[in-house]
């Protein structure tokens, strides 16, 4: 969108003053506000120790936006959400997601994924399968700590991303971005018209 | 009469001296580093140890025991010489600034590698010159573009804050008639701290000085963002922690010269009776308050750091020569017809106090002539979103 004119306000740089000219005011506020940062209270979370979910200062909290492990989204009655229109795996800039489609047993759709699967190890953490995705199906929760022993454990199937939905719905961590329980709009048109 | 004690006093000083200088270098360094983390609302560094302090060992391990890798493409025998220089000039910079009670006459036990200097204060201005030989030499053989740009800014740097150091040093040196640096504190003792009778100078020297070390505001060569480094960019290992080494001797000199010529030296106003009766005592505390006026400027180099951005070198420039070159020469100048007033007349030397008013009448007149000065452009407009309200100066 073009910048109207009426949002640009144009402003003449301030004259210095005497005081201003001195310079000497102005560096003592700005050890003023070094001084103040100094003693202030410390930010650092202690990772091994502490946890940003486990510290009591609100600050540290994770924020519901932060992009971690994906889990991939049940309907109502625990079905998967996905229909397998690969535009998550198109979106991919580190082609980490590999479906498998498959004709849906299900009448509301047409296919849906047989297998799913998404290497963590490549992944980037960009969020832009869950932008991608038209019925809200994947999803990057809030967990962070993701460790493994090997690389084939971490190419995390649809069983998996789905335990992932099951524990974080559990736990109450659900990312910002849930509308939890609902088929979004995609899927609902389809199923009017059927 | 120089005797051979003299002599292994002079070694025995000389290796306690390097030995407490390379340890305090590597805790200021950490020191700076919890600084930098207090600032920014972190921790700092605190997995070595109770509380992060055996990180400087670890640093120093580090530094020891990496590889030392020579890059094919430079001039190995000036990258070689090039952190020996800076860590050599900058250690022996030190050799004629006191660090502790000290006295102008000859006998007792004196707090400095070389006592009784009489060209102390020339000494350490010409050898710290020199350091910056080890940056434009370091710069250069490296061979590479950053460090080749530090090490030009560095020489530009040079020209810069040199004059404004050396002049305002020049109208404390008329106050003690001698280039000594315990007769300085001799002085001062007397007659007071020269901060109270030449503020301007002081301020003058301070901004040099710190110009000198390449602290930030003037940290030209080196601007990690920039330059990535700058001079020091090729170099790693021991090597780097000799320019390291360099860097903060330079703090740790300039601290206790600006102690030293403006603030007294180890001199406590009003209990100096009280504390010279102590006997032993009184040299402790004297190197006491000494160390802690030195460490006072370390900590104030360190807040600056994260409080004012870095010159651009042409700013520099025109800062140093528009501005503290003609302050300073101003400066020197009523100094000069102060003392000789008073020498010619034979006045008190009370009348030195007149310099305190002569100063702040400087500093505010200057002020005054910048602020009704045009400015370049005469105004500037800038387009800003009108959503964003300016804030109103106040």
């Amino acid at each position: 969108m073009p910048i109207a004119a009426t949002d640009v306000r144009w402003v003449e740089e301030p004259k210095l003053g005497i005081l201003d000219e001195f310079y000497l005011p102005a560096i003592v506020q700005g050890l003023g506000t070094t001084m103040r940062h100094m003693f202030s209270r410390k930010i650092t979370v202690q990772f091994p120790e502490e946890r940003p979910t486990d510290v009591e200062r609100d600050f540290s909290k994770l924020p519901p936006t932060y992009r971690g492990v994906h889990r991939l989204n049940r309907d109502e009655v625990g079905r998967v959400k996905c229909v397998a229109c690969y535009m998550c795996a198109t979106a991919c800039p580190a082609h980490c997601i590999d479906i498998v489609a498959a004709p849906s047993p299900w009448p509301d759709r047409e296919k849906y994924p047989e297998t799913f699967v998404i290497d963590e190890l490549r992944c980037i953490y960009c969020g832009m399968c869950e932008e991608a995705c038209p019925v809200d199906a994947i999803e990057l929760t809030s967990l962070y700590d993701l460790t493994g022993f090997s690389r084939e454990e971490m190419m995390f199937d649809k069983e998996k991303l789905l335990s992932v939905f099951d524990e974080t719905v559990k736990a109450g961590t659900d990312p910002i971005r849930t509308h939890s329980g609902r088929l979004s709009v995609a899927s609902e048109l389809a199923e009017q018209g059927t | 009469m120089y005797t051979w004690r003299d002599f292994w006093i002079t070694v025995i000083t000389i290796a306690v001296v390097m030995g407490a200088l390379q340890l305090t270098c590597a805790y200021l360094i950490l020191l700076e580093r919890k600084i930098a983390a207090w600032v920014q609302d972190r921790i700092g560094p605190n997995r070595a140890g109770p509380r992060g302090l055996f990180q400087p060992i670890a640093d120093g391990l580090k530094f020891l025991f990496k590889e030392d890798i020579i890059p094919s493409h430079v001039d190995k025998v000036f990258y070689l010489l090039a952190p020996a220089v800076a860590a050599g000039t900058a250690t022996l910079a030190f050799a004629v600034v006191p660090f502790g009670p000290t006295s102008a006459d000859p006998g007792e036990y004196q707090f400095v590698i070389a006592p009784r200097l009489d060209i102390g204060i020339l000494f350490t201005f010409s050898i710290t010159s020199l350091a910056v030989y080890g940056i434009i030499l370091g710069g250069w053989s490296s061979n590479d573009k950053y460090s080749m740009l530090g090490a030009l800014r560095s020489s530009a740097q040079l020209i810069s804050y040199e004059i404004p150091l050396g002049l305002s040093v020049l109208g404390v040196i008329l106050f003690t008639g001698s280039l000594n640096l315990e007769r300085a504190i001799q002085q001062q003792i007397e007659g007071g701290w020269n901060i109270l009778y030449q503020p301007l100078a002081f301020l003058i020297f301070l901004v040099g000085v710190l110009a000198e070390c390449n602290r930030l505001p003037f940290d030209l060569p080196e601007a990690e963002q920039e330059l990535v480094g700058g001079y020091h960019t090729e170099y790693g290992a021991l090597k780097f922690g000799l320019f390291f080494l360099g860097e903060y001797t330079h703090m740790i000199t300039t601290s206790f010269l600006l102690a030293t010529l403006f603030f007294g030296g180890w001199h406590v106003p009003w209990l100096q009776g009280w504390i010279d009766g102590l006997g032993f005592g009184a040299v402790i505390i004297k190197l006491g308050v000494f160390v802690l006026k030195a460490s006072f400027f370390i900590v104030f180099y360190m807040l600056l750091r994260w409080t004012l951005p870095r010159f651009r070198f042409d700013q520099l420039m025109g800062l140093a020569w528009k501005v503290l070159i003609p302050l300073a020469l101003v400066n020197l100048v009523c100094v000069m017809i102060v003392e000789e007033s008073i020498r010619a007349n034979g006045l008190s030397h009370a009348w030195r106090w007149s310099l305190l008013p002569i100063s702040l009448v400087i500093v505010g007149a200057s002020a005054m002539a910048a602020a009704k000065l045009p400015r370049r452009p005469a105004q500037v407009s800038l387009a800003v979103p009108a959503r964003f309200e300016t804030v109103p100066r106040g």
